[in-house]
């Protein structure tokens, strides 16, 4: 029983290091505590501006850690992978959002980082995705993300993007 | 020690046991033996660090209670405790939690960045043109921005990524994350009042950058 209690206890610590580290992934949305008239009290604010820039500038001069290869995103889609948004032609439904990542694009910066990337393995992406225009920074470009925020505060089931179908 | 962790009976402290003597001789081998990463796991440095807590060794437990102290600059100006794992490590940084030694242990948010750009923006975006720093009920702040003197990986195995980081941004520590509460919680789409809350706060967070600020976040995010 001793024996069997330390296995146990060791499986439940590598558990709960393997959720901790899972869990506290990178988000950029956290509660902190903020000062008020009758003390403090806990409020939601940004982190990482890494990836911020000026309206009118290019956006997307970080890469976002959802960055995924070309090659990686083909084979992907040559499985019939469904909730994988890049098997549709449509520009509306060019998110890129693939398991494991934590990060979304809007469906016109998808289309870029899908085109440099094709580049830079020697593939060859539709024409459609061949859209070469610089994205620049807008409130329209930031909206996408707040909307894809409202889907998920929204969801019954905290659905995440990347199991939401195509066809929604 | 050996005691400890003959009765702890991990298997990978089965190595420690073998190489047990290294212990009897001295602390600084013990360090080496430790530090070693073909032999102990980060995870496993720590087990081993518990153990070492309660060693009735004095130096042992003085060595333990010390571990894991990160000083980004030479001249210590800067003193952090590192508080368990890497949270998160990614192509672009690694966060991890800390304590700040030189603020009364307060605790902070460790984020290492190999790519200076990148550090730069995040510097100055919190900066607007008239010299001004964002208004932190907005955004969070830095408490520190400085280039690490020396490899951060060669100083602690927790900080080793897929790059050698090269610079350091320090923020306070946040008390959980938008997808701690979601996942938790259970208030999505369930709990109108509290989701309207948080959507509000962020929807005014993304107007003063936007309309104030003249700038956009970029990478808004709940997971």
């Amino acid at each position: 029983v001793r024996i069997q209690k330390r296995v146990f206890l060791t499986a439940v610590s590598h558990l709960l290091t393997r959720l901790r580290r899972m869990l506290h992934s990178r988000r950029n949305i956290v509660q902190v505590e903020v000062d008020t008239d009758t003390g403090t009290e806990l409020a939601w604010t940004l982190i990482d501006l890494d990836a911020s820039c000026p309206i009118g500038e290019d956006a997307g001069q970080k890469l976002t850690s959802s960055y995924v290869r070309t090659a990686t995103a083909q084979r992907l889609c040559s499985h019939g992978c469904d909730c994988l948004s890049l098997r549709s032609r449509s520009p509306a439904l060019m998110s890129i959002s693939l398991f494991g990542c934590s990060a979304y694009f809007p469906p016109e910066m998808a289309r870029q980082q899908l085109a440099k990337s094709a580049d830079s393995d020697g593939l060859t992406w539709s024409a459609e995705l061949q859209q070469r225009e610089p994205i620049k920074a807008s409130v329209q470009y930031e909206m996408w993300y707040f909307g894809a925020l409202l889907y998920q505060v929204i969801s019954l089931s905290f659905v995440l993007l990347d199991f939401v179908p195509v066809i929604r | 020690l050996v005691r400890c962790a003959a009765e702890y009976r991990h298997p990978v402290l089965d190595t420690f046991l073998e190489d047990a003597n290294i212990v009897q001789k001295s602390i600084a081998q013990f360090k080496a033996f430790l530090s070693a990463d073909s032999i102990l796991s980060p995870g496993d440095e720590l087990q081993v660090i518990d153990i070492a807590k309660s060693s009735k060794r004095a130096d042992v437990r003085q060595w333990a209670m010390t571990y894991g102290t990160f000083c980004p600059c030479r001249d210590k100006r800067l003193v952090y405790r590192l508080v368990g794992l890497s949270v998160h490590i990614s192509g672009t940084c690694l966060l991890i939690f800390a304590q700040d030694v030189k603020r009364n242990n307060a605790p902070v948010a460790l984020k290492l960045m190999y790519n200076e750009e990148e550090w730069l923006r995040e510097q100055h975006m919190r900066q607007l043109e008239n010299g001004q720093l964002l208004d932190g009920k907005h955004v969070v702040q830095l408490l520190d921005a400085v280039k690490i003197e020396g490899d951060a990986g060669a100083m602690d195995s927790r900080l080793k990524g897929d790059h050698s980081y090269k610079y350091l941004l320090t923020m306070p520590r946040a008390k959980s994350d938008l997808n701690d509460a979601l996942a938790h919680s259970r208030f999505a789409g369930r709990n109108r009042g509290q989701v309207a809350k948080i959507l509000y706060q962020i929807a005014s967070h993304l107007q003063y950058l936007n309309e104030h600020c003249q700038r956009i976040h970029g990478d808004l995010k709940p997971r």
